[in-house]
């Protein structure tokens, strides 16, 4: 493949993969978080994403791609700015889940999964996310919003450019 | 405990301990069906087909991960078992497409045959099925999703026996998918995906529609690439190749081939194949028949030997054919013509181990494949065996896989390097050195006395702890511990005592050694006496008695010129003629343009080849020469086994075996041999050369090996004119015009590209995919980059064997003192950007 | 009188509400690592012993004894050995263990260490799941702090007992939680479960014996140290002492989470602590372990809150989520919901869980859309006993919960999609 050869991480990368190489028994273990500091750099889990976490921990590219589609939190697209994960699941599906699903889609004119033609969002659907005592619940970024209504919905949108 | 009990459906059964159930049942010949598990990989337990129940165990088992225990009982057969079985049937076709109607596997897959089995299935899914679709990324191997049963062992094989690691479960549950990184290129198309997946979603690309296997014959032969030797299926349909596989598990192989076994055969058909002889008349050539054209040679020969002696006339026999035909043109040489002026390519590496070989009165253990297989530790110096030899790879796999540790010595980077457990990047060209310091270390022989260990260390571009700890590897184990070595030391100046001195360590310790061989017969024709001081068996000049004996004719007494001599007296004007058979010196022999004047300045060449390759374009006659798959003998690998093959496809009109080419040149000759057929030829053979493949060590040796001086310069040196450092390296894709001509090598790698450092690549400016020349004393080339991280700046690597850009050309020929090998495996050049 | 009322005050979540509640130095001045003090001051033996003595079982979902599995990876000649604490909670329904590592993240640390010296292991690693995200750092700063005062690190309070512990954040995959996945998940793998034998106790991570054990497990233990396992075998009943923390959620009028001993019954939960159904509706069903437990009906709610009475009952404890769901809920649709969410992650290695969960989800939708067809229930069980005891792994067995649970009591409802071809509670579900 074209570039794949040279494909690599940036130096304050490799400095934070050495870090986390001291963290395990093998080269290979530490490859979800060499995953997440990937998907930092390159914006999503794309080719040169995959040679250089290939590179860096010396498992195929094969091998890197078959765990990163393996796991739902590597993207091979880059996503919005903001990344909105909506409960459906059970919990929150006897609470409302769905229409909240709605009416983000409408609020966003988006579909799940889709991003905002201004790049400021990415919805998509979660298979529970440990909340359901405040259910329903989202997470946008790294920030959970529980006791979900349509109204609470626009206003946490607000807060995110 | 050497045997346990067990009982299957009531019926008691011994077998060994440390079987899994499947195992055992299936060494005791009771049916267990499976997709998933297969006995060379390491078990799954994921298509549930095996499941069995244990009796006093109250849910079904998988056979395939349970172990067998000493008075376990199992039954195979009962209703809920048979239910059971078929729910995982029924699952399976759910999805699976029912396109048998022009799937490639029909009739081959084990899908087919369990659902035959289980002819009362029902088929209650009533949903469309999953689009997947078939992907193509991969030019050689088809691999449709859409069949795919989820057994996961193209992904196994590829990881664990190929160690590519090429092909991954891709996403999960449903939708998982078995495929390459987007865009592929991992990939070493050994093609074993193909064989183990048992539907038909790995499919062999050139084979697409080539046939049902009712329709094709099928036939064991040997593959002729490397020296590996290994066992071919070939799958014939109208008398022409269809497809190659691996012979099922025998062989060295054991079911493995590498590219090149594999997808290489399309050399056999292509439609470049020379078909009738061919005679230079006023310097082009015409197509004339055989009678004609070898009453030709004969008289053009008897000419020349009548007006100069046969002093003048020289032949080269080929790496490339049988041991058969190679003892019959030595024969024709020594007898016919009466010279001893034989070589093969041979001279550029296995010739230079035997001359080391010959030259050491230790005897040292030669390893086997399987000693591989079972070593504790590999030591390689020199060699890239997982491109040369890929199946001997394997076997070095396969011992690092069973906790084994493999150490190499290498100034390159290379697919070895890369697997090695440790690997010392020693400078160009310090092969040599590197030896005379451990032989310092291991053998206390007074005459390595005169050598300085921190002169060595600082020649090898290693510490002395590192040398120290090569020196220690071979001191510990040594029955367990396997010496590999291979070009990098038999073309290295005084490569010949070095690989004495190995030897000697080896025996010492008491470690064994194998050394790689690039073509499939390097050693067959060297034991079969293609060499100018020994004739077959390596019995010396000396005994020659016994031959011209059962040969009745006169054998010349003084050894000839190896293979360099001969270009080197053509030169001179001192031999006027040579025979080639089966050899392209011109693209193969380092220092092309001196190669190119020595042929010129022939009166008379005989080239005998399948393709009007580059040094037949040059001769005066071209024969027509038929292929492995058309003609009978054998080859023998680098481990000496002597391995016979049957002629599995006619030859065209007029094409003919090299053996019968020279039969029949002989009695043009007026010394016709009495032979009739191979096998009459391969008892002659077995009279002459009672053990062929073992040597006798005390009944062959010749003459002690000089050491170097200490002050012996190695290395390429420095040139400010020539700044960069090229070195050679191999290509699993090609190792001669076979592969060149090979569509399916062609399509795994079109071109040969030259390695270049990243920083070197920023201070040239060039980047990947440009176009360089690359310039040495000698020639030079045009070649596209490859940027590599791995290697270091200033040093370049480029394969040998492709046929757009040949880096022989670009290296001078300097020979050994004693193994008259040239010198190969670097040269300065510098780089100008096109 | 109620058993909750036994107990005075809670265990676990005895901390959670006070200020700054995470902060170490809050934690020590509440009994904090004391009971590591205890323990170093015993032998590995002596601590695995009185762990025994406190008859603890796993939170994880299978509830089997912790003293027992130290007990294995300790007698293990292997090292170095390692304990993985599973925080993955990915069963949908539980919040229990995020409850825990948020507000009071020593208490898990403590337990780690003092497990960690009961069986012998070097090194922790806290498998998170990927949605809690500051719950790394809140974890990370934890771990700084315990290492700083010398809870951590090497020569642990002067012994010669060396522990550290990592974080490592998981990437979305439920099957993670099962503990062979999580092993080879951590291990830089696919997350699919392992070949069994051998044990993770004997060959786990790294080749290397291992124990996993669940954060609310792991969470007990610095208490039962500290009071001693009598006290805490006394707690609920006999055979499955201790408290349990419910996530609640549903129809209920005050979802959340709550820490009650084993052994209340399920009204209590729902009625009491919940405050009953939400808007005076009555209760249709409920499930009392997570996805995969069968949904059990009004005639259970006396049932008690144990993994053996719940078993007895049909169903199974498991992480004790307990979703609720009242009379206008379909229950096809919320069959249909969580075998959505087996197919999902389902990880593909076995062809019954692979092909067999997503067959019965095309049925489902099928039904629920109203174009089942005769038969489909009949297929429905075939499907789910052709799955049954055949898959790799719990997860195919975990799958068939929803169907096989809903199929028993409300087969009635199924029918009624069959024949009004459509959904009778147009409701359907979540419209309350
Ligand atoms: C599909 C599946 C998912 C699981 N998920 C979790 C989980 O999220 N958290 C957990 O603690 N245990 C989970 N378990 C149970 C673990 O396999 C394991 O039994 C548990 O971590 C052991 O800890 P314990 O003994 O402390 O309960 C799961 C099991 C299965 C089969
Ligand atoms: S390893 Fe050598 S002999 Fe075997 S298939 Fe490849 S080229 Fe042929
Ligand atoms: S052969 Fe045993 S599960 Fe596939």
């Amino acid at each position: 493949m074209q570039g794949t050869m040279t494909a690599k991480f940036s130096e304050e990368m490799l400095k934070r993969i050495e870090e986390i190489l001291k963290r395990y028994a093998t080269k290979r273990a530490a490859v979800l978080p060499v995953l997440y500091l990937a998907q930092k750099e390159f914006g999503c889990i794309n080719d040169t994403a995959l040679a250089a976490v290939s590179r860096a921990l010396k498992i195929s590219r094969a091998d890197v791609y078959g765990l990163a589609t393996f796991y739902s939190m590597f993207h091979e697209e880059p996503l919005g700015r903001n990344v909105i994960f909506l409960c459906d699941n059970l919990a929150c599906t006897l609470l409302g889940a769905e229409s909240l699903r709605d009416h983000l889609e409408k609020k966003l004119d988006i579909r799940m999964g889709e991003t905002t033609a201004d790049g400021r969002f990415t919805l998509k659907n979660a298979e529970c996310l440990g909340a359901c005592g405040q259910a329903p619940v989202m997470l946008v970024n790294d920030d959970f919003y529980e006791g979900l209504t349509e109204a609470r919905i626009d206003e946490v949108l607000e807060k995110y450019k | 405990m050497s045997t346990i009990k067990i009982t299957f459906d009531d019926k008691m059964y011994e077998t060994e301990p440390g079987l899994t159930v499947i195992q055992a049942a299936d060494r005791l010949g009771v049916f267990i069906p499976r997709f998933c598990y297969l006995e060379k990989l390491s078990p799954l337990g994921g298509c549930r087909m095996c499941l069995v129940t244990l009796k006093g165990v109250p849910k079904l088992q998988t056979a395939c991960t349970t172990p067998a225990k000493d008075g376990m009982e199992i039954i195979t057969r009962s209703e809920e078992i048979h239910k059971a079985r078929k729910a995982m049937l029924e699952f399976q076709l759910a999805q699976h497409p029912l396109d048998c109607f022009y799937c490639d596997k029909a009739t081959e897959c084990d899908l087919q045959d369990l659902t035959y089995l289980f002819a009362d299935i029902e088929h209650r899914y009533d949903f469309p099925p999953h689009k997947r679709g078939t992907v193509y990324e991969n030019r050689l191997i088809e691999r449709n999703l859409e069949r795919c049963v989820h057994c996961e062992r193209c992904i196994r094989v590829c990881g664990e026996i190929q160690g590519a690691h090429a092909v991954n479960a891709t996403k999960r549950g449903r939708v998982t998918e078995m495929r390459e990184v987007p865009g592929g290129g991992e990939c070493q198309y050994c093609g074993h995906c193909i064989d183990v997946c048992p539907v038909g979603a790995n499919l062999d690309r050139l084979f697409t529609y080539g046939g049902r296997p009712f329709q094709m014959e099928m036939g064991d032969s040997i593959c002729p690439y490397c020296g590996c030797g290994c066992t071919v299926s070939l799958n014939m349909r109208d008398e022409k190749l269809v497809r190659v596989r691996p012979g099922v598990d025998t062989g060295v192989n054991k079911g493995s081939l590498c590219a090149r076994g594999r997808f290489g055969w399309g050399f056999v058909h292509d439609p470049a194949r020379l078909t009738r002889p061919l005679i230079r008349k006023e310097g082009k050539f015409v197509e004339a028949g055989w009678d004609e054209t070898l009453l030709y040679v004969a008289t053009r020969l008897e000419k020349i030997i009548k007006e100069k002696g046969p002093g003048v006339v020289g032949g080269i026999g080929s790496v490339r054919s049988t041991d058969e035909a190679n003892y019959l043109f030595q024969r024709f040489l020594r007898t016919v013509i009466g010279s001893n002026h034989i070589d093969s390519s041979a001279r550029l590496n296995y010739a230079a181990a035997l001359a080391g070989w010959l030259g050491t009165k230790e005897d040292a253990r030669e390893a086997t494949f399987e000693n591989v297989r079972e070593a504790h530790r590999v030591l390689v110096i020199g060699a890239d065996p997982l491109e040369t030899n890929p199946i001997l790879g394997l076997a070095i796999k396969a011992m690092q896989n069973r906790g084994g540790t493999l150490w190499i010595t290498d100034p390159r980077v290379t697919l070895t390097t890369r697997l090695s457990n440790r690997h010392f990047p020693i400078s160009a060209g310090a092969e040599v050195p590197l030896i005379l310091a451990l032989a310092r270390a291991g053998l206390k022989d007074p005459s390595l006395s005169e050598f300085r260990d921190t002169d060595l260390a600082a020649r090898t571009g290693l510490s002395s702890e590192d040398l120290a700890e090569l020196a220690a590897f071979l001191e510990e184990d040594a029955a367990k511990t396997v010496i590999l070595a291979g070009r990098g030391v038999t073309q290295a100046p005084f490569g010949a005592t070095a690989i004495s001195l190995l030897l000697r360590l080896a025996a010492t310790k008491g470690a064994s050694y194998l050394f790689t061989l690039d073509k499939n017969n390097e050693r067959g024709s060297c034991e079969m006496g293609v060499l100018p001081d020994r004739l077959p068996g390596l019995a010396p000049l000396s005994e020659k008695a016994r031959f011209e004996k059962a040969w009745g004719g006169r054998i010349p007494e003084t050894p000839g010129y190896s293979a360099y001599e001969m270009l080197q007296a053509a030169r001179e004007g001192k031999l006027s003629a040579l025979y080639i058979m089966g050899e392209n010196p011109l693209v193969d022999f380092p220092d092309t343009k001196f190669v190119e004047e020595a042929l010129g300045s022939l009166d008379f060449l005989v080239v005998q080849d399948l393709f009007r390759t580059r040094t037949a374009s040059m001769a005066d006659v071209v024969l027509p020469a038929a292929s492995f798959a058309e003609k009978s003998g054998s080859f023998t690998n680098l481990e000496g086994r002597v391995q016979r093959f049957p002629s599995l496809i006619p030859t065209e009109e007029g094409v003919r075996a090299d053996a019968r080419i020279l039969v029949e040149l002989s009695r043009k000759m007026g010394k016709g041999f009495a032979l009739k057929n191979i096998a009459s030829l391969r008892a002659e053979i077995d009279s002459l050369v009672p053990m062929n493949g073992t040597r006798r060590k005390l009944e062959v040796m010749g003459p002690p090996l000089s050491l170097p001086g200490a002050e012996m310069h190695w290395g390429p040196g420095e040139d400010p004119d020539y700044p960069y450092v090229l070195l050679l390296t191999s290509s699993l894709y090609r190792n001669g015009s076979m592969s060149n001509r090979a569509v399916g090598l062609k399509k795994a790698q079109q071109k040969a590209c030259v390695l270049l450092n990243e920083g070197d690549a920023a201070v040239l400016k060039t980047g990947e995919g440009d176009k360089v020349m690359l310039i040495s004393k000698y020639g030079e080339i045009q070649v596209g980059v490859k940027l590599c991280h791995e290697i270091p700046g200033g040093t370049l690597q480029m394969p040998e064997g492709f046929s757009d850009a040949n880096p022989k050309s670009l290296l001078p020929h300097e020979l050994d003192q004693v193994s008259r090998t040239p010198m190969a495996r670097f040269v300065r050049v510098k780089i100008r950007k096109i | 009188m109620r058993i909750a009322d036994l107990i005075m005050e809670k265990i676990l979540l005895n901390r959670v509400h006070l200020e700054n509640s995470r902060s170490i130095e809050v934690y020590l001045a509440h009994e904090g690592y004391e009971g590591l003090k205890k323990a170093l001051a015993m032998t590995p033996k002596e601590v695995t012993e009185e762990v025994k003595k406190s008859n603890l079982r796993g939170r994880g979902g299978a509830g089997f004894p912790a003293a027992m599995k130290w007990g294995f990876a300790a007698a293990d000649p292997n090292t170095p050995k390692y304990l993985l604490c599973n925080a993955d909670e990915g069963e949908p329904g539980t919040c229990k263990d995020r409850q825990i590592m948020e507000g009071d993240p020593h208490e898990l640390i403590e337990g780690m260490i003092i497990a960690g010296y009961a069986f012998g292991a070097e090194f922790g690693y806290i498998y998170l799941r990927a949605e809690y995200p500051r719950l790394v750092g809140i974890l990370e700063t934890a771990i700084a702090e315990a290492g700083e005062k010398g809870f951590l690190g090497r020569g642990i309070l002067g012994s010669d007992f060396n522990f550290t512990i990592r974080v490592h954040r998981g990437a979305g995959a439920y099957i993670c939680g099962e503990e062979t996945a999580l092993i080879e998940s951590i291990e830089g793998k696919r997350g699919q479960s392992r070949i069994k034998p051998p044990f993770p106790v004997n060959v786990g991570v790294f080749g290397k014996p291992t124990v996993v054990n669940n954060v609310e497990t792991l969470s007990n233990v610095s208490h039962i140290l500290r009071k001693g396992g009598k006290w805490f075998a006394g707690i609920g009943p006999e055979k499955c002492p201790g408290t349990r923390i419910v996530s609640l959620s549903g129809h209920v009028e005050r979802p959340g989470y709550y820490e009650l001993p084993m052994g209340v019954t399920f009204r209590e939960v729902i009625y009491e602590h919940g405050g009953g159904i939400r808007d005076g509706k009555a209760l249709k069903a409920f499930i009392p372990g997570g996805a995969s437990a069968p949904c059990l009906t009004s005639q259970h709610l006396d049932v008690k809150m144990d993994y053996d009475s719940v078993a007895a009952a049909g169903s199974m404890l498991g992480s004790s989520a307990l979703m609720v769901m009242d009379e206008t809920t379909c229950m096809v649709k919320v069959a249909e919901r969580l075998t959505r969410f087996f197919v999902h992650e389902s990880c593909g290695k076995c062809t019954p869980c692979r092909e067999g969960t997503d067959w019965l989800l095309k049925l489902l939708q099928r039904i629920e859309g109203g174009q089942g067809k005769e038969g489909d229930l009949d297929l429905l069980g075939e499907i789910c006993d052709n799955i049954s005891g055949k898959t790799f792994c719990p997860l195919g067995e975990g799958a068939l919960g929803p169907v096989r649970g809903t199929l028993k009591y409300f087969e009635e409802e199924y029918r009624e999609h069959l024949r009004l071809k459509g959904c009778p509670l147009k409701a359907g579900i979540g419209n309350s």
